[in-house]
């Protein structure tokens, strides 16, 4: 349905042309990758569109650094059908992205576009999951982790997404991602990303991050150190899980109470660590 | 049993197939936009429950494009129903165009016409209207309490049982004595459950277009299930009469129930007439959800009681229904949760139904594929899966001791039927037995029922149950085809008859290419054009294949009666020495015509006429197509998640005229009822508003929800039906919520009693034991 | 504002508004069979292929449409009117019933059977589930992308 309240559709053929526009903060402009979210939920003050589609870069690449880099304007299916990032922990892009949304949203919705509306999201946890970087303009081109990216506000300031980098994992890595919803495609009830490294006799990088509560990703650290002091045993997961429940804060509302919620935090967690512990055993 | 068919029994290509898989603009919002037309906006209550104290619309009007604005104040006043049926129709005329009252969030409050839909839809929201809110009535229990509020309080409604006290329709059918009957039952069980607001989520919404024609008649061409009662309704509600009026439906995109209504061609046409110009609405996604029609929730009892032996010998159903805000098709909703459900189980000789349709400010109920039926069934499957527990049998074997059989009837078609009194009826068809037989192998009932095979947290479990329905409306459906024959030997089928994507049109088409021995293609099918096709009353209460089918039988055996007449003639011989086969008349020794040669000389060379005839159909009874459904189930009992694994349907339609369509409309309601079973739902505030207008809220499965479903046709006869055909579009849909319900206890001990059966409704209910 | 766009590898120009989506413009300007069930980005029934890759055209600003080849089913249904594989499979198979959600289920399959010609009835069904169907159930359509899979990797006739 058309956005009646948009008037202006601007398209620069540069970076800093894009900023120009981007740089007073104007509220009621919104900078343009795939499209989905402002075709859809743009709020009513919005009046001109941005957009970076000829600016911002597609590509998938493998860094020296052995970190692969994302253009901004790779799709959600680019990211997930990437043989590298297939690779990655044992699977678990591919493994989240399948679940985002469908087929006819991922080929056009972008990486970046996503990332800087974080909400509602099975992306975000991964990716934090995953010590992901994110790369954008602000008049200078910066770098951040994503999670400072979100816990500093970043981003909420006015800037442009420009790419984002999957560091490369040590060796004996895994990460899995399992999310809970009522149909296949549908918005997460919760969704957990795990990741640990084993380090020489115990793990030296556990990450737990729970997602869709209904509030933006949400670590759970007393779990993480859990598993960072026991390993991946199975009375280490289940204590992890059941620490996980109680220090995850779960909403309620009409599609699922805070109770039960809170049960899926504890059923979610001992599995996707099982599923991590799994692939760790398995060369 | 079954003759040898060359036409019927095949799975021929859908005569419409061509257009829809190129995509041509056969759909009402694709026809060509016609000059100056308007488009609508509607202005909908955001109160569950108030009166309109004032409408201001002043501003609205000067939005540029603005033609005209329709609100209570310059609209008639009368009654009426907007449920589509035939006249009289059987639901209380208590609803008007535009009312002072508002009595449901989304209840009509004005309507804007204007030459962009920007422009009306800002309009809309420009108009000022004051409200005196009104305490909402937001359940069956409120409605009923002592002192509810009443929703119906205005003097000119007609047919509603008891406004007072908010009911909307009363049904009692008994047969037998309950009391004693239950008295005399060695084993009784009392099981009650209910079912959630749900909607029928068709992918093209609601959409119609209006304009006057060369010559002033008004032409209305509306995605609708029931053309001629369109035309009636709005000329009776517009005072304009029905020859002043033509109603077309182009291909619709699915119904399912929801289009059995008059919900907004008299907008459009309203509209038109006032200002001469074309208008054209179609409805929101969210106005779908809203404003439309919906589900009737329900909460039903059933209490069984058998004899020590398994035999049942009473039964008793107590059903309240939630009809919403409008009394449209709450009688006959509620007459079916009984009338199609009871005579199943014939050995019981003492029978009550009794229920209520309740008026509430939420959401209309309207008829939804099974139309009650699929609540009842929920209750009644369900309680038989807890009797033959308490006896100590299998459910399977009990189903089979007290089912009905051919040759057999029950009490209650003749007490209970659409509304009224039913239609006495002897089962004519019924291949149940076997049903079951094929579908318990299938699922492979023995060897899985009662073995959970735990696997993690998964348990599993097989569930059955088994189903009629009816075969349109006994003595009061009618259909009626037109047959003419062209000078090739083709052959027009003219019919009413409505086909919503059901595949109507092919098989009816099959129908008279069987009888008049031609391939399909030399059938040339017309439908649903109040002008040119003969009537029909639509395409509900599962009647198309039944009804209009035999009036196309009929047909085309008196078209096929002056072909040999002609024939005759032309051979000089008589008629009956002569048979027609592959489009052509043959005598016994070999002279021939072609049905080419026939058509061309009846035009032009000798005898000239237009060999054509008109045939109606009646029906006298229902012959029920009967259903034995099976699934296997896997509950994971740490989140309460329901997958069901496999899903069996073996389904008696008696012929099957064409197989893969017969299959379509299984997979297809079997696919909409696991949807009703275990994750539909609209949910509300505490307002009245609904929370899940759209898709992204209220999900219906998609193909990674299902499971493979299987449809076994299993053939019968109906000596009544067209080729030996009865129905097939309903039954389906009631069969997954017990089936998934009796899974789920065969795989956890717990009874699922409320549907749909969430996740979480399923965890808690295993943490309750 | 005016816009070029190319659609079925022809280029026309159309008169957009800056927030109208490429499936207001596809209805505005000819191509009908882009179906509006939601205009919400639920249900898949505006789905072309955009550069070969089905998406929710309703989710897709016109504007940003200019650069990219747009195909709907006329552009795949044959030369006189013949039919695509996939066309005459899903009236093979049972999968059209109202035909409301075919146009862009066909689509949809034609993108996946290009990556993907051989793919599973499981990987069907995921690269199908944003297309939401209430008439079939999905088995016959699922069916004809199988036949059709087939027919286009040349192990059977069309």
């Amino acid at each position: 349905m058309s956005k009646p309240g948009i008037t202006t559709y601007l398209r620069p053929s540069s970076l800093e042309e894009a900023w120009s526009h981007v740089a007073p903060g104007d509220p009621t402009l919104r900078l343009l990758s795939g499209g989905a979210d402002l075709t859809i939920h743009a709020p009513p003050e919005i009046a001109t569109l941005v957009d970076v589609g000829r600016v911002l870069d597609r590509t998938i690449v493998n860094r020296p650094d052995g970190s692969i880099w994302m253009g901004a304007m790779a799709t959600l299916t680019d990211v997930m059908e990437h043989p590298e990032i297939a690779l990655l922990g044992g699977g678990v892009v591919p493994e989240m992205m399948v679940h985002v949304g469908n087929p006819l949203l991922r080929n056009f919705s972008t990486i970046g576009g996503h990332v800087a509306r974080g909400k509602l999201s099975d992306v975000v946890p991964v990716l934090l999951a995953l010590d992901t970087r994110i790369e954008f303009f602000d008049g200078e081109q910066q770098t951040a982790l994503l999670q400072e990216y979100y816990d500093q506000g970043l981003h909420k300031l006015p800037h442009i997404v420009t790419g984002l980098s999957l560091p490369q994992l040590p060796e004996r890595s895994a990460a899995a991602f399992l999310r809970f919803a009522r149909t296949a495609f549908d918005f997460a009830i919760l969704n957990i990303a795990c990741r640990v490294d084993l380090g020489r006799e115990q793990p030296d990088h556990v990450r737990i991050v729970l997602g869709a509560t209904p509030r933006r990703s949400q670590r759970a650290s007393d779990a993480e150190a859990i598993i960072q002091e026991q390993g991946l045993t199975s009375a280490a997961i289940q204590e992890a899980a059941v620490a996980a429940r109680g220090e995850i804060w779960t909403g309620g509302g009409w599609v699922a109470s805070s109770e039960y919620r809170s049960n899926l935090v504890e059923v979610l967690t001992r599995r996707c660590l099982q599923v991590v512990n799994e692939r760790l055993e398995t060369p | 049993m079954t003759e040898k068919f060359e036409v019927v029994g095949t799975s021929q290509h859908r005569v419409d197939g061509r257009a829809l898989v190129t995509g041509k603009p056969v759909f009402v919002d694709d026809l060509p936009k016609r000059p100056g037309q308007l488009h609508i906006a509607l202005l909908t209550s955001p109160h569950a429950h108030a009166r309109i104290k004032s409408i201001d619309t002043t501003k609205a009007e000067d939005v540029d494009g603005v033609e005209i604005i329709l609100d209570h104040r310059n609209t008639p006043e009368k009654r009426y129903t907007t449920a589509g049926q035939g006249f009289p129709e059987p639901s209380p005329y208590d609803a008007r165009m535009f009312d002072t009252k508002v009595r449901w969030v989304g209840d009509r409050v004005a309507a804007v016409a204007a030459h962009s839909l920007g422009a009306a839809r800002l309009a809309a929201d420009l108009i000022e209207v004051e409200y005196e809110v009104l305490e909402p009535v937001l359940s069956i229990d409120a409605a009923l309490a002592d002192g509810a509020p009443v929703i119906h309080d205005e003097a000119d409604a007609l047919d509603v049982w008891d406004a007072e006290q908010n009911i909307a329709a009363h049904v009692v059918a008994n047969a037998g004595d309950i009391d004693l009957g239950f008295a005399e039952s060695d084993v009784v069980v009392d099981v009650t459950t209910e079912t959630q607001y749900a909607q029928h989520t068709p992918i093209e919404p609601h959409v119609v277009s209006s304009y006057l024609d060369d010559n002033g008649r008004l032409v209305i061409v509306t995605s609708t299930q029931v053309p001629f009662h369109v035309r009636r309704i709005v000329g009776r509600l517009l005072d304009i009469p029905i020859h002043q009026i033509r109603v077309i439906k182009p291909r619709i995109g699915g119904g399912f129930g929801v289009k059995q209504e008059v919900l907004i061609e008299d907008l459009s046409a309203l509209i038109t007439i006032r200002t001469g110009l074309p208008s054209q609405m179609v409805y929101t996604r969210e106005e779908e959800f809203i404003s439309s029609r919906t589900r009737h929730p329900m909460r039903i009892r059933v209490k069984l009681g058998a004899k020590a032996d398994g035999t049942l010998h009473a039964v008793l159903m107590e059903a309240l229904s939630n009809t919403g805000a409008y009394g449209t098709h709450s009688l006959t909703v509620l007459s079916n949760v009984g009338s199609k459900t009871l005579p199943l189980y014939n050995k019981a000789s003492h029978l009550r139904f009794v229920g209520d349709a309740v008026y509430t400010n939420m959401p209309v109920g309207g008829a939804y594929r099974g139309y009650g039926a699929t609540q009842g069934y929920f209750t009644l499957e369900t309680a038989v899966d807890q009797l033959a527990e308490k006896l100590g049998v299998d459910p399977l074997d009990w189903r089979d001791q007290n089912h009905i059989r051919e040759g057999e009837s029950s009490p209650m078609f003749a007490a209970l039927g659409e509304g009224r009194e039913g239609v006495e009826q002897t089962i004519t068809s019924s291949a149940l037995e076997e049903c079951i037989r094929r579908g318990a192998e299938r699922i492979d009932w023995a060897g899985k029922r009662g073995d959970k095979r735990p696997d993690g947290a998964w348990v599993h479990g097989v569930g059955m149950s088994i189903h009629m329905q009816g075969s349109g409306i006994p003595l009061i459906d009618m259909a009626a085809a037109t047959i003419k024959m062209n000078d090739d030997g083709s052959f027009n089928l003219l019919v009413g008859a409505t086909d919503l994507g059901t595949g109507s049109d092919t098989v009816l088409g099959q129908i008279a290419a069987e009888v008049l021995a031609v391939p399909l293609e030399k059938i040339v099918v017309m439908s649903s054009d109040t002008d040119v096709t003969p009537f029909d009353v639509g395409a509900y209460a599962s009647s198309t294949t039944y009804v209009s089918g035999m009036a196309t039988q009929r047909a085309a055996e008196a078209v096929k009666e002056q072909i040999l007449e002609v024939a005759a003639e032309m051979l000089r011989t008589e008629v009956s020495e002569l048979e027609l086969e592959d489009e052509r008349v043959t005598t016994s020794d070999d002279r021939t015509v072609s049905l080419g040669d026939i058509g061309l000389r009846s035009f032009y060379s000798e005898n000239q006429h237009q060999i054509a005839a008109t045939r109606s159909c009646v029906p006298e009874i229902s012959p029920p197509p009967f259903l034995a459904s099976f699934c296997e189930v896997a509950v994971d009992t740490e989140t309460g998640r329901v997958k069901v694994l496999n899903y069996v349907a073996a389904i008696d339609c008696g012929t099957a005229i064409n197989p893969k369509l017969a299959e379509g409309q299984m997979e297809g309601a079997i696919a909409n009822g696991i949807g009703y079973a275990l994750c539909e739902e609209i949910v509300f505030d505490e307002a009245g508003r609904p929370k899940t207008p759209d898709f992204a809220r209220y999900k219906i499965p998609g193909p990674l929800d299902l499971p493979r479903l299987e449809t076994i046709l299993v053939e019968s006869y109906e000596p009544t039906g067209p080729m030996g055909a009865k129905s097939i579009s309903e039954i389906g849909i009631n069969a997954p919520i017990p089936t998934i319900a009796n899974a789920i206890y065969d795989a956890t001990g717990v009874w699922m009693t409320e549907s749909p059966f969430t996740p979480e409704k399923v965890w808690r209910a295993l943490n309750q034991r | 504002m005016k816009i070029l766009l190319s659609v079925n590898g022809k280029q026309q120009s159309a008169d957009v508004n800056a927030g109208d989506t490429l499936l207001d413009a596809l209805r505005a300007n000819g191509f009908t069979s882009v179906k509006d069930g939601c205009a919400n980005g639920d249900c898949g029934s505006c789905a072309v292929l955009i550069d070969g890759r089905a998406v929710a055209s309703c989710l897709v600003f016109a504007a940003q449409a200019e650069d990219y080849q747009i195909t709907t089913i006329e552009g795949i249904t044959g030369a006189d009117q013949a039919y695509h594989p996939l066309q005459r499979t899903m009236l093979d198979a049972g999968g059209v019933q109202c035909g409301y959600c075919i146009p862009a289920m066909i689509l949809t399959a034609a993108d996946l059977l290009e990556k993907n010609p051989n793919p599973s009835r499981d990987e069907i069904s995921t690269y199908l589930v944003g297309n939401l169907c209430r008439c079939t159930g999905y088995v016959k359509q699922i069916d004809a992308i199988e036949m059709a899979a087939s027919v286009l990797r040349g192990e059977i006739d069309d």
